[in-house]
């Protein structure tokens, strides 16, 4: 009895031992990714999300334009809330965070509300309003290529 | 033939002698025959540093980022990275680390191969199978900066240390296979034999040796989902890293590979490569099972050669199959009298070289 729970329990601490030496090893000789890679890959991912967006609304028989990004807002009360704005050609610009609505603002004669994207950056936050009415294919590209370009800028 | 493996040696280090000149000479062959035609493609170490090559690197200089529903590089396993990050520190260029750390460790991956197939088989049929494995076709790759020379070597230290009753240094090294390949997993499957076979004259503390070697694997890709989790907090990213080359793995994946293969070829015809290596894959280990490879073994060959279908792509199995040992011993079974064995080793060099050459239009 007593020799079978020493096999079942030195097997477990050594899977554990490779487990916790293994993230050690991978800790220490791998390079975390640099901030702006990291910044550059949520970008474009964000922006994945930002294209694929419908900018025509069909309700009540009636065709409406606008745009819904999603990402990080000023929200009601001062701090920033995961939300999705939902900015119309003409009129409303309504703020979607889970189940409240609330009503941010009134647009004339412009497209969309410039969205915002927040990035992280070792601890500091970083900002960036885009005034873009349209994401093209290209500058997703881009975007994406910026975190390759940042690993490889040495290569 | 039978195996040998339940008729155990004296417990030994993995210390084994000087690798014998044939052997050394033979793996000089592959890596002239490789590497001169690779250079005669175009005449520059990057056409050894290309393909997964440039991801490796990438993670070996910047670590890992994931970029979600793109490519990107958790897909590939972190100890060749780090192993290209040591050799570059010492002062080596990147473009030279790659194949500089792959041609060394195929050397030392055939010693201990040759060693462990002798050890299963004896001296002759571990002869015929560790030649052909120096100069099988898509051997080429055990020279470019993948790391599958890696990978031969913990994929074969680790039985043989378990052979030799070393479970520590097994523990070791079949939890650094699955750090390097996810192919490393399936050596569960003959230490789990191995240690059944040796179970009665185990100590206790041998056993639970035994018992961590073989949860080592599953314990060390562990370890890589919570390094993910720890720097892009998905510790799922390779497999989310996985999905942008199209492999996914599914219990239909399968019937997709075959069903989408006539459009996957005409797409790109050099899938031939991967679809004939397959089942030419298949039935050699139905060869290995007829030379008495232990059952453990056969599947854990099965798995490596099989499993990457259910992801729905054929691509790259060729390249899979140099880590299943079980297919080299097949063949060498096949090649019993001197004459074949010629044949066969001037075919293996032939088809070499042209299998080299595709470096430059076609991903291993």
């Amino acid at each position: 009895m007593r020799t079978a729970l020493l096999t079942v329990a030195v097997g477990p601490v050594g899977a554990v031992g490779v487990a916790a030496s293994g993230w050690a090893l991978q800790a220490s000789a791998l390079p975390p990714p640099k901030p702006a890679a990291r910044i550059g890959a949520d970008t474009s991912t964000w922006f994945q999300n930002y294209r694929l967006v419908v900018d025509v609304f069909h309700t009540h028989h009636r065709t409406i334009k606008g745009a819904c990004p999603r990402g990080w807002f000023p929200g009601p009360g001062g701090p920033k809330i995961r939300a999705s704005l939902l900015s119309l050609r003409r009129g409303a610009v309504l703020l979607l965070s889970g189940r409240s609505v609330s009503l941010v603002g009134r647009r004339r004669n412009r497209l969309h509300q410039p969205p915002v994207a927040i990035g992280d950056a070792d601890g500091r936050e970083v900002t960036a309003r885009l005034y873009l009415t349209r994401v093209t294919r290209t500058l997703l590209a881009r975007f994406h290529m910026l975190a390759e370009a940042e690993l490889g800028r040495t290569r | 033939m039978s195996v040998r493996s339940d008729t155990l040696p004296a417990p030994r280090g993995l210390t084994f002698a000087p690798a014998p000149r044939w052997l050394v000479g033979w793996w000089a062959i592959g890596r002239l025959v490789a590497i001169a035609t690779a250079l005669a493609v175009k005449p520059t170490v990057w056409t050894l540093d290309r393909w997964d090559g440039r991801w490796y690197r990438m993670v070996a200089r910047g670590g890992y980022l994931l970029v979600p529903g793109r490519q990107s590089d958790p897909a590939f396993f972190p100890l060749y990275p780090i192993l290209l990050r040591i050799v570059h520190g010492v002062g080596v260029g990147w473009g030279v680390a790659g194949p500089l750390i792959s041609n060394l460790a195929l050397l030392l991956g055939l010693g201990l191969f040759f060693a462990l197939t002798r050890e299963l088989f004896g001296e002759r049929l571990a002869r015929r199978s560790t030649i052909y494995l120096a100069i099988f076709p898509l051997s080429y790759v055990f020279s470019m900066t993948y790391p599958e020379s890696v990978v031969l070597v913990l994929l074969t230290a680790a039985p043989l240390a378990a052979l030799r009753r070393r479970w520590w240094l097994a523990t070791l090294c079949g939890g650094a296979a699955a750090l390097a390949r996810p192919e490393g997993l399936f050596l569960v499957l003959p230490l789990a034999d191995i240690a059944w076979r040796q179970r009665p004259t185990l100590s206790p503390r041998q056993r639970g040796a035994a018992l961590a070697a073989i949860l080592a694997p599953v314990a060390a890709l562990m370890s890589y989902s919570l390094y993910l989790d720890t720097i892009l907090h998905d510790p799922l990213a390779w497999s989310e890293a996985e999905r942008a080359w199209g492999r996914q793995f599914g219990i239909g994946g399968a019937f997709r590979a075959f069903a989408h293969l006539p459009a996957a070829l005409g797409h790109n015809p050099w899938l031939l490569r991967d679809v004939v290596c397959f089942f030419l894959y298949l039935a050699l280990l139905y060869a290995a099972r007829r030379v008495g490879a232990p059952v453990a073994w056969l599947a854990a060959g099965a798995a490596i050669v099989v499993l990457p279908i259910f992801t729905g792509a054929f691509d790259s199995i060729g390249r899979f199959g140099l880590l299943a040992p079980p297919l080299f011993w097949g063949l060498a079974g096949l090649t019993k009298d001197a004459r074949s064995e010629r044949l066969v080793r001037c075919l293996l060099l032939i088809l070499l070289v042209g299998a080299t050459a595709s470096i430059a239009y076609v991903f291993p």
